[in-house]
C-alpha cells in the first residue's frame, strides 16, 4: 500500500531551515493498522501530511498503490488525494457553515459524484458512524466526539484505500476518544488501511503495529 | 462544474451573517459610486446635448471692428504681395496655427458682408489660398446689398482714375479663356447675380443666413442680397483701400465645443484684444455656460473617482477581514481532494457573487436615491444609468477579485497543509 524510501522534509522560513523528516523509509501493507507515537515537534505530524499528499517532501521515494508520487502533476495529486486517501484531523477541520451532510458530501462532490448519490453516500457514512439523526446539523451544534465522527464520515466518502488520522483523539474527552478508536478498530476490521499519529500510548494500542518517532526518524516498536 | 457552483452558493448562502454586513455596506458604497458617476456622465451628456443642439449656422465667430482700413500696410494692388494688418478677421499666422492644432476638430466658413455701404476689399488670393483650405471653392459667396451695389456703381461711374474705371466693367461675364470676367454687351452697367438669376439649390445658404430656411422668416434677407462667387471677384475686382468694413464673419461647427472654446481663447489672446472674437451674443454667453460647465465637470469627475477609490479601498478591509476564515475553507476543500483552481475559482465567484447582489442592491438605492431627487437634479441626472450601472459593475467585480487577493495569493502558493498549520 505504502512505501517510504529516504524520506525528507525541510521547512524553511527566510534563513532558518528545519528538517522535520530525515530519511524515514517505512512500509505498510493493506488492511493495516498502524499507529506512530512521538513527542511533539518529531516529526510526526509531517509524516502524515506527507502520507496523506498534503505537503511535498524534499527527497525520497514515496509509492502509494504502487504509484510514484514525488513527480507526479498537481492535479493528479488531487485526484490521488481525493480517491485513495480520507484525513482525519485533530481539530476536525469542518467546514461551520455546511450540515454534517455537506461536510460528508465534500469530496464526493469534487469525485464529480452526481447530487442524489452524493446524498446517499453520505447518508450511509453517517449512519456507519452513528449520526444519521444529525445530518443537518452544522458542526457547531455537534459535540466534540460528533464532529470527529462526522470528520471520520467525510475521509471515508470516496472509498479511500488509506485512512489517515492526526491524534483524532486529540480533542477529545476520554469517553469520546474511546468511541473514535472503537471506530476506528471496526473500520480497520472491515479492511481499511489506517496510520494514526498519536502521543497517547492508550490509543497507540488500538493499532496492530505501533512505530515510534524521534527527531524525523521511525523506530518500528 | 454544477458542484461548484453549488459550493459557491452555499458558501454566501451559509455564510450570511459575514457576509451580509460588508455587502449592505458596500451596496451603500456602491450607491455612492452609482449616484456619483450617474451625475457625472448625465452632466456630461447634458452638456453633449446642449452643444448637439446648436446649429452650425448659430455658431458665428464675430470679428468686431471699425475704422479705416490700413491702406499702406494692406495694399490691395499687387496681387499676391498682401499681409493682412493685425486687425484682421484671421492672419495667415491664425490659420496656420489653426490648421495645425485643430486640425479636424474644426470646420472654418466664412462670410464676407458688404454692410452699410462698406466693402471686403482686403482679400487677395495668396491669402484666400490659406483660407480655402477650410472653404471648398464654389461653396462661398461674397454678399452685399442690391442698395450697396447700386451705390458702389454710382460711385464707380463717378470715378475718374484708370483703376476705378477698370472697375467699372466690374462684370459677372466670365471670359474663361483669359480667366477673367468681361463686361456684358460693353456696357458700364454692373451686372451681379441676385438670388431670383441664380440656382442656389445645390448652395447651402444657412451659413450666409441663419434664417435661410426658416419658414418663418419668409421675406429672408437675402433675397435683397447679391451673391458673387468668391474666386471670380479676386480675379478682377481690385478694390481701392478706401472702403470701410465691419462685422467679417467665420462660421466654426459647434460639434466640438473644447475646440471652439479653445480657438476663441486662442484668437483673443493672439490679437491682444484689438479685435474680439465671439459667438453671436446669445451663442456666446451659451458657450460660455458650457465652458463652466465643462470645467465643473472636469473638476468632478477626478473627484468622483478618488471618493469611488477610497469607497472601494475601505469595503476591500471589510473584505479581508473575512481572509482567515476563506482560507481554512479552502484549505480543507484542498485537504478533501479539490483542485487548487477549482477552489480558488469557488472562492472567486462566491466573492463576485456577493459583491454583484451588492451591486444590484446598489442600483436600487441609487435609482431610488435619483428619483427622489429627480427634481432637485433637473433631470440632469437620470441620463446616463446605462453607464454608470456599467461602472458600478465593473467596481463590483474589481473588488471581488481584489478583496480576495492576499487569499488567493497565499492559498496558490501554499500547501492545503500547511495553511491548516497556519490556523
Amino acid at each position: 500500500m505504502i512505501e517510504l524510501s529516504g524520506i525528507t522534509k525541510i521547512y524553511r522560513n527566510k534563513n532558518l531551515e528545519f528538517q522535520a523528516l530525515r530519511g524515514v523509509s517505512l512500509t505498510i501493507g493493506e488492511g493495516e493498522f498502524v499507529t506512530v507515537m512521538g513527542r511533539s515537534g518529531c516529526g510526526k505530524s509531517t509524516l502524515l501530511t506527507v502520507l496523506g499528499l498534503m505537503s511535498r517532501f524534499d527527497d525520497g521515494a514515496y509509492l502509494l498503490r504502487g504509484q510514484a508520487v514525488k513527480d507526479m502533476p498537481s492535479r493528479e495529486i488531487c485526484r490521488m488525494r481525493n480517491r485513495h486517501v480520507g484525513f482525519v484531523f485533530q481539530s476536525y477541520n469542518l467546514i461551520n457553515e455546511y450540515s454534517a451532510l455537506e461536510n460528508i458530501e465534500m469530496p464526493l462532490g469534487y469525485a464529480g459524484v452526481g447530487g442524489a448519490a452524493r446524498r446517499r453516500r453520505a447518508k450511509e457514512l453517517l449512519e456507519t458512524v452513528g449520526l444519521s439523526d444529525k445530518a443537518r446539523n452544522t458542526p457547531l451544534q455537534l459535540s466534540g466526539g460528533q464532529q470527529q465522527r462526522v470528520a471520520i464520515a467525510r475521509a471515508l466518502a470516496n472509498r479511500p484505500s488509506l485512512l489517515l488520522a492526526d491524534e483524532p483523539t486529540g480533542n477529545l474527552d476520554t469517553g469520546s476518544g474511546q468511541e473514535i478508536m472503537s471506530l476506528f478498530k471496526t473500520l480497520n476490521e472491515q479492511g481499511a488501511t489506517i496510520l494514526l499519529v498519536t502521543h497517547d500510548p492508550l490509543v497507540a494500542s488500538y493499532g496492530n503495529r505501533i512505530l515510534h518517532m524521534t527527531d524525523g526518524l521511525i523506530e518500528e516498536e | 462544474m454544477r458542484y461548484f457552483w453549488n459550493t459557491a452558493v452555499k458558501t454566501i448562502t451559509r455564510a450570511l451573517p459575514v457576509y451580509l454586513p460588508p455587502a449592505l455596506l458596500m451596496a451603500a458604497g456602491f450607491a455612492v459610486v452609482y449616484v456619483l458617476f450617474s451625475g457625472v456622465f448625465s452632466y456630461r451628456d447634458h452638456i453633449k446635448q446642449s452643444i448637439g443642439a446648436v446649429d452650425l449656422s448659430d455658431v458665428v465667430v464675430t470679428a468686431s471692428f471699425s475704422g479705416s482700413a490700413d491702406g499702406a500696410m494692406n495694399s490691395p494692388r499687387i496681387k499676391g504681395l498682401y499681409t493682412p494688418g493685425p486687425e484682421a478677421i484671421l492672419t495667415p499666422e491664425d490659420l496656420e496655427y489653426i490648421g495645425e492644432a485643430f486640425a479636424g476638430r474644426i470646420r472654418l466658413r466664412y462670410i464676407f458682408g458688404f454692410v452699410q455701404g462698406t466693402i471686403t476689399n482686403y482679400i487677395t488670393p495668396d491669402y484666400l489660398d490659406l483660407i480655402g483650405n477650410f472653404a471648398p471653392e464654389g461653396d462661398d459667396w461674397l454678399l452685399c446689398g442690391r442698395d450697396e451695389i447700386e451705390s458702389i456703381r454710382a460711385l464707380l461711374l463717378l470715378a475718374p482714375n484708370d483703376e476705378i474705371g477698370f472697375a467699372r466693367s466690374f462684370p459677372f461675364d466670365y471670359d474663361e479663356e483669359r480667366g477673367v470676367f468681361t463686361p456684358i454687351g460693353g456696357g458700364n452697367e454692373i451686372t451681379v447675380y441676385a438670388i431670383e438669376d441664380v440656382d442656389f439649390s445645390g448652395v447651402d445658404l444657412s451659413h450666409l443666413d441663419g434664417n435661410a430656411y426658416d419658414d418663418r422668416f419668409p421675406d429672408r434677407p437675402y433675397r435683397h442680397m447679391v451673391f458673387i462667387p468668391i474666386k471670380h471677384y479676386f480675379d478682377v475686382y481690385r478694390p481701392t483701400d478706401r472702403w470701410y468694413r465691419q462685422d467679417r464673419q467665420m462660421q466654426v461647427s459647434a460639434a466640438d465645443p473644447q475646440a471652439l472654446s479653445d480657438l476663441f481663447i486662442y484668437l483673443n489672446t493672439a490679437h491682444q484684444g484689438e479685435v474680439l472674437y465671439s459667438g453671436k451674443s446669445h451663442i456666446a454667453e451659451y458657450l460660455q455656460k458650457i465652458n463652466e460647465e465643462m470645467r465643473m465637470l472636469a473638476v468632478i469627475a477626478p473627484v468622483t473617482v478618488l471618493v469611488s477609490v477610497i469607497i472601494l479601498i475601505n469595503f476591500m478591509g471589510l473584505q479581508m477581514l473575512s481572509v482567515k476564515r476563506r482560507k481554512y475553507a479552502l484549505a480543507v476543500q484542498m485537504a478533501c481532494g479539490a483542485p487548487r483552481a477549482s477552489v480558488l475559482g469557488g472562492l472567486l465567484a462566491a466573492s463576485a457573487i456577493t459583491m454583484l447582489a451588492s451591486a444590484v442592491l446598489a442600483l436600487g438605492l441609487g435609482y431610488a436615491y435619483l428619483a427622489r431627487f429627480k427634481p432637485m437634479l433637473a433631470e440632469a441626472a437620470m441620463t446616463a444609468r446605462a453607464e454608470a450601472a456599467a461602472i458600478l459593475f465593473g467596481a463590483a467585480l474589481l473588488a471581488a477579485v481584489l478583496a480576495n487577493l492576499p487569499a488567493l495569493v497565499r492559498a496558490a502558493r501554499m500547501s492545503p497543509a500547511e495553511i491548516l498549520t497556519e490556523q
